[in-house]
């Protein structure tokens, strides 16, 4: 319980503190600004390098970071890392292109660039998906909040509990201030995660039985030495990595909750900044994870650690390892560190939902509404979206199953996105596209069609690539369509 | 050096290595910084 107070401590005094320092600011400022502008969504396109380099970061650094990597680390080793390195290839696309694009047309939502490029329809439909792919991952988010309000009371506090004492902290995180006081918490909760995990890295080498000599003697010693291999056994990094790398980056490219806070930078060269920040604090981070778990692993499997319930080692040796060799203060300021970084993408998570409700789906139906009345309307869905999601969190698969399966249905958006952009603008050939990769994705998930084809070992993000290259070049080069956008507009500048 | 820090400096020199190739590809295939677009 102590640990739990501790936590809770930090979270109330954090994302409190930044909240009424901002509410202040924002009062000083209201009598200059004239109009309120999306300052919700996008701070006023106001945000500095460091702070759009750790939103980046930590909008993708979430519960898959934290328990999937420790997780994996339990079955394949070390090649788990390539979960983490694939999102530091994501970062540098959104960095050097997708970001800078979308801050360059000064879109809000991605709906609103895919609109510019294949006209209303498409974006309806693209709503629809990106919202859907959201949620998901929301209430995967929540599922985790759950698992660490759980383990950090020792079972007292259910999954289910965990989760709504979570989502209350993560709508606290964005609800005030909206993207403002999210980077801000952001930029807090980094310097805060890293000094804990540097000080537990310290700790935890003192501790361990043996040091990390035992734990690398241990696998070495039972032929398991491509444990300790960031390539793995033969094999692994083509299976694992490359796939991770193609799944992660094609879709949180052009995701809402990956571009959100690229849309509030200052200008295309505060992105650009921001990938020496985002791509080392997303990246690292697993490599603490990941360590956790295969140094777990050799103490279970060497017999210095009982884990409570076998069946389930994969997914508790690695907390209960940190429980059993860390002290209790710093076992709190780990888990605190963890809850701050599933927190940070469940806030960016429910603020894009409520971005692409209020002004994709809102404003069909209002079309004159105000900046004040959409982000009404954004705070109502941010609360109701991190409520519902508690309920689907309840019933959810495995958490990295989960996710690879939503990063396959935005495949298709991204590919669409650079082709509008540079080669053609054709609304039939980008519907055709979303059609059959969404049908495939279904037939995939739910049918036996890809065991009759002899299919059934593909993963769903490669169909989904593979659609998106193989049917969008074919559509683009035959049917008819206008001229990418920046093709367009770099021949009516000339 | 302890396993830990082998696998810490093997990744984060992976890391700042892909950044470094980005970065190189981005200025060259995208050399166009083009602010206030519209």
């Amino acid at each position: 319980m102590v640990i739990l107070v501790i936590v809770l401590l930090y979270e109330i005094v954090s994302i409190g503190g930044v909240s009424l320092y901002l509410v202040q600011k924002e009062r000083k400022q209201k009598k200059q600004q004239a109009e309120g502008g999306d300052s919700f969504i996008t701070s006023n396109r106001d945000l500095p390098t460091a702070i759009v380099g750790v939103s980046l970061a930590l909008a993708v650094l979430g519960a898959v970071h934290v328990f999937g990597i420790m997780e994996m680390a339990w079955g394949m080793g070390a090649v788990s890392i390539w979960f983490s390195i694939a999102h530091v290839t994501l970062l540098c696309v959104v960095c050097l292109a997708t970001g800078r694009w979308v801050r360059r047309l000064k879109v809000s939502t991605v709906p609103e660039l895919i609109e510019k490029l294949f006209g209303k329809k498409i974006a309806i439909v693209a709503t629809c998906v990106l919202a859907g792919q959201t949620f998901a991952i929301l209430s995967m988010e929540v599922q985790a909040l759950g698992i660490i309000f759980n383990t950090l009371t020792f079972n007292s506090v259910s999954i289910q509990m965990g989760a709504l004492i979570g989502s209350i902290i993560g709508i606290a995180y964005v609800i005030i201030a909206g993207m403002k006081e999210v980077g801000w918490v952001n930029l807090i909760n980094t310097i805060v995660m890293y000094l804990g995990l540097i000080v537990a890295a310290v700790f935890l080498s003192g501790a361990l039985p043996g040091g990390w000599q035992a734990v690398e003697n241990h696998y070495v010693s039972t032929g398991q030495e491509f444990m300790i291999n960031i390539f793995g056994a033969p094999g692994m990094f083509f299976a694992f990595g490359v796939s991770n790398i193609i799944a992660v980056t094609f879709a949180q490219g052009i995701s809402q909750m990956g571009l959100q806070s690229a849309m509030a930078a200052r200008n295309e060269k505060t992105i650009i900044r921001a990938l020496w920040i985002a791509a080392p604090v997303n990246g690292i981070f697993g490599i603490f994870t990941m360590t956790i778990g295969i140094a777990a692993k050799s103490l279970v499997e060497s017999g210095q650690m009982v884990v409570a319930n076998p069946e389930l080692a994969a997914k508790t040796a690695g907390a209960t390892m940190l429980m059993n060799y860390l002290p209790t203060w710093l076992v709190a300021w780990l888990l605190a560190a963890f809850l701050g970084a599933v927190l940070s993408t469940f806030a960016i998570t429910t603020m894009g939902l409520g971005a692409l409700f209020a002004r994709n789906i809102y404003t069909l139906k209002k079309p004159n509404a105000s900046e004040a009345e959409q982000t009404k309307v954004i705070r109502i869905m941010i609360v109701l979206s991190g409520l519902v999601a508690c309920v689907a969190s309840a019933s959810l698969p495995e958490i990295v199953n989960g996710a690879v399966w939503c990063f396959a249905w935005l495949c298709p958006i991204f590919w669409n996105v650079v082709y509008g952009l540079f080669w053609k603008r054709c609304p039939k050939a980008a519907g055709i596209v979303f059609a059959v990769s969404w049908i495939l994705v279904l037939l995939w998930t739910y049918t036996p069609f890809p065991a009759a084809f002899g299919l059934s070992g593909i993963p769903v993000p490669y169909v989904t690539l593979a659609v998106s290259i193989v049917l969008g070049v074919i559509l683009n080069a035959v049917l008819p369509g206008e001229p990418g956008y920046f093709k367009e507009r770099r021949s009516v500048s000339a | 050096m302890s396993l830990f820090m082998k696998l810490f400096l093997e990744c984060t020199g992976l890391i700042i290595g892909i950044v470094a190739v980005f970065q190189i590809l981005g200025k060259i295939f995208i050399k166009d910084i083009q602010e206030d677009f519209e």
